[in-house]
């Protein structure tokens, strides 16, 4: 069970991972004129 | 020429570490990918049958990124600037994970938009081009540390280029949400190939009724 959920929790964050990284946009940005 | 670049670095790191400024973007895309395929009846526990190659190595290369996007240099260096052969050797382990994963629904979308945004950055000096113009759209004119050609942005990938010295404008960052719009951005036609290929990758395998394709 404890095996299992590190798994989901290891596909997500690498998927995660993977469009963050492979990614590049500008940002909103909370300081400047973003909505 | 020394003090004159200790200053610029000492004023660049002054405005540099922009905490709120996040890719938030991307995090909407892998969230509503996640909630539609919730929303469709699927279920975290089909991941389970998904065997992702190499995790731990895309997480490696994105630490790499964040030394050079929460760190930036006033101003982009070219292709052999330490900066950008991080970038660019974060890239290159990113192409292997993909690689590697190949056979996993999306990765070929995420690879093909992996692939596009890498080609537009090692054509502009290794960093992503963006125009002064999509900035003021985007609202976002803070975030360059100077208003100039060339300059870095903080919290990014991008370098300030106007339209006509870039090379391959189409791939560079020109979609924009404007400053009018909720979560105001501009991004690339290679960030919506990656937001699609992983759109699919959760589609498809929180989906999955029992047999879940593997990597290799």
């Amino acid at each position: 069970m404890k095996r299992a959920y590190f798994h989901i929790v290891y596909v997500i964050l690498t998927a995660a991972t993977l469009l963050l990284a492979s990614g590049a946009p500008a940002p909103f940005s909370g300081t400047g004129g973003g909505g | 020429m020394r003090l004159l670049r200790s200053v610029e670095r000492a004023a660049a790191a002054e405005r540099q570490t922009d905490p709120a400024a996040i890719t938030v973007i991307l995090l909407v895309a892998f969230c509503l990918s996640i909630a539609v395929a919730l929303l469709r009846g699927g279920s975290f526990s089909t991941l389970t049958g998904l065997s992702l190659r190499c995790g731990w190595v895309a997480l490696v290369a994105f630490c790499a990124q964040a030394l050079v996007i929460y760190n930036p240099l006033p101003r982009a260096e070219g292709l052999t600037g330490l900066h950008s052969l991080l970038l660019l050797g974060s890239y290159a382990v990113l192409i292997l994970v993909v690689v590697l994963n190949r056979k996993v629904p999306g990765m070929p979308l995420v690879g093909i938009g992996l692939g596009m945004n890498l080609l537009v950055i090692l054509l502009n000096g290794g960093f992503m081009p963006i125009s002064w113009e999509a900035l003021e759209q985007a609202g976002l004119t803070n975030l360059a540390l100077s208003p100039e050609a060339g300059s870095r942005l903080m919290a990014t990938k991008d370098v300030l280029l106007p339209r006509d010295q870039t090379r391959l404008w189409i791939l560079s960052d020109i979609l924009v949400i404007p400053a009018q719009l909720p979560l105001s951005s501009v991004f690339s036609v290679g960030d919506v190939m990656l937001a699609c290929g992983i759109f699919w990758l959760f589609q498809r395998t929180m989906r999955a009724p029992s047999v879940v394709p593997t990597a290799g």
